[in-house]
């Protein structure tokens, strides 16, 4: 049965990193658009449909930095899971932030997985690539 | 890490009601050592060591095979998320719906992760397999 084309928004500042992601979510076998944004007030304008995103289709997916300008990546996912209309999108934190209290505290407030981003360039695309088979091929998500 | 050593070295707890099914978790993670539990009200009794699981470990990683239009199932996935000393434990849901609500509904009430069991026995075990090696080795999990 073909896919249908899966939304994911990526919200993540850092120019090398959005690259390197696309690039990695590109090799994956399921169609898919990816969506960037570069802050968390853009994130949240995003997904409220605010602005020059009134047309934006609800992601299927969120990969969420911590380390944001504007608002937090922290602060985006508290709200994200705390609104009843958005909370049931899965959100996938890729952080370079490895203090157990970032890690604690995203899955208290229902992130749905944590990723540490790898120190070198080879590890994290292969990380993106398994987090790719893994979450758009093997897991459910609350796709219409 | 391959999977039989994550495995080892994790505690996972397993809400299964059929032998059938831990014969076939058993057998795609080759290993002995999951905690198996058969009714919803032993996974709550479990987290909190309550009677003949005095002595249990606090998992890792939860799954939870279950039938989500089941109002008895739905409660225990709400009270492990709600519980400010266990919501934190990703729980990873493993169901024969495909139905958008139910997969909807597991997201809603903060479920990690959706699992459709595939018919296919060879499939499920590759599913299950996938889905311990991705929680057990390139997750960043929560530490007490």
């Amino acid at each position: 049965m073909p896919h249908p084309a899966i939304d994911i928004l990526l919200v993540e500042d850092n120019p090398g990193d959005i690259f390197l992601i696309r690039e990695a979510l590109a090799m994956g076998s399921v169609p898919k658009r990816v969506h960037v944004v570069e802050d968390g007030e853009e994130a949240l304008r995003y997904l409220s449909n605010q602005g020059k995103f009134r047309d934006a289709s609800m992601p299927d997916l969120i990969l969420l930095d911590l380390n944001l300008p504007k608002i937090d990546g922290r602060q985006v996912l508290e709200i994200v899971k705390d609104t009843r209309n958005l909370r049931h999108i899965p959100i996938v934190v890729l952080s370079t932030s490895t203090s157990e209290r970032d890690v604690v505290s995203a899955y208290e407030h229902h992130a749905n997985c944590y990723l540490s981003k790898p120190a070198t360039l080879e590890k994290f695309f292969d990380l993106v690539r398994q987090l790719e088979e893994y979450w758009l091929e093997c897991v459910a998500l609350p796709a219409v | 890490m391959p999977i039989e050593a994550a495995v080892a070295s994790s505690e996972i707890l397993l809400l299964a009601r059929r032998e059938e099914e831990i014969a076939l978790i058993r057998e795609a993670t080759n290993c002995h050592r999951i905690n198996v539990v058969a009714e919803c009200p032993d996974v709550v009794s479990f987290l909190r060591q309550q009677g003949r699981y005095a002595n249990a470990s606090r998992p890792d990683l939860i799954l939870l095979d279950m039938d989500l239009s089941k109002t008895e199932e739905c409660e225990v996935l709400t009270e492990i998320k709600k519980s400010p000393e266990f919501k934190r434990i990703p729980v990873v849901v493993i169901a024969s719906s495909e139905r958008y609500e139910d997969v909807f509904q597991a997201y809603d009430l903060h479920a990690n992760a959706y699992i459709c069991k595939p018919t296919d026995r060879t499939e499920l075990v590759r599913v299950l397999r996938t889905t311990l090696q991705f929680w057990l080795t390139l997750v960043r999990l929560p530490r007490e």
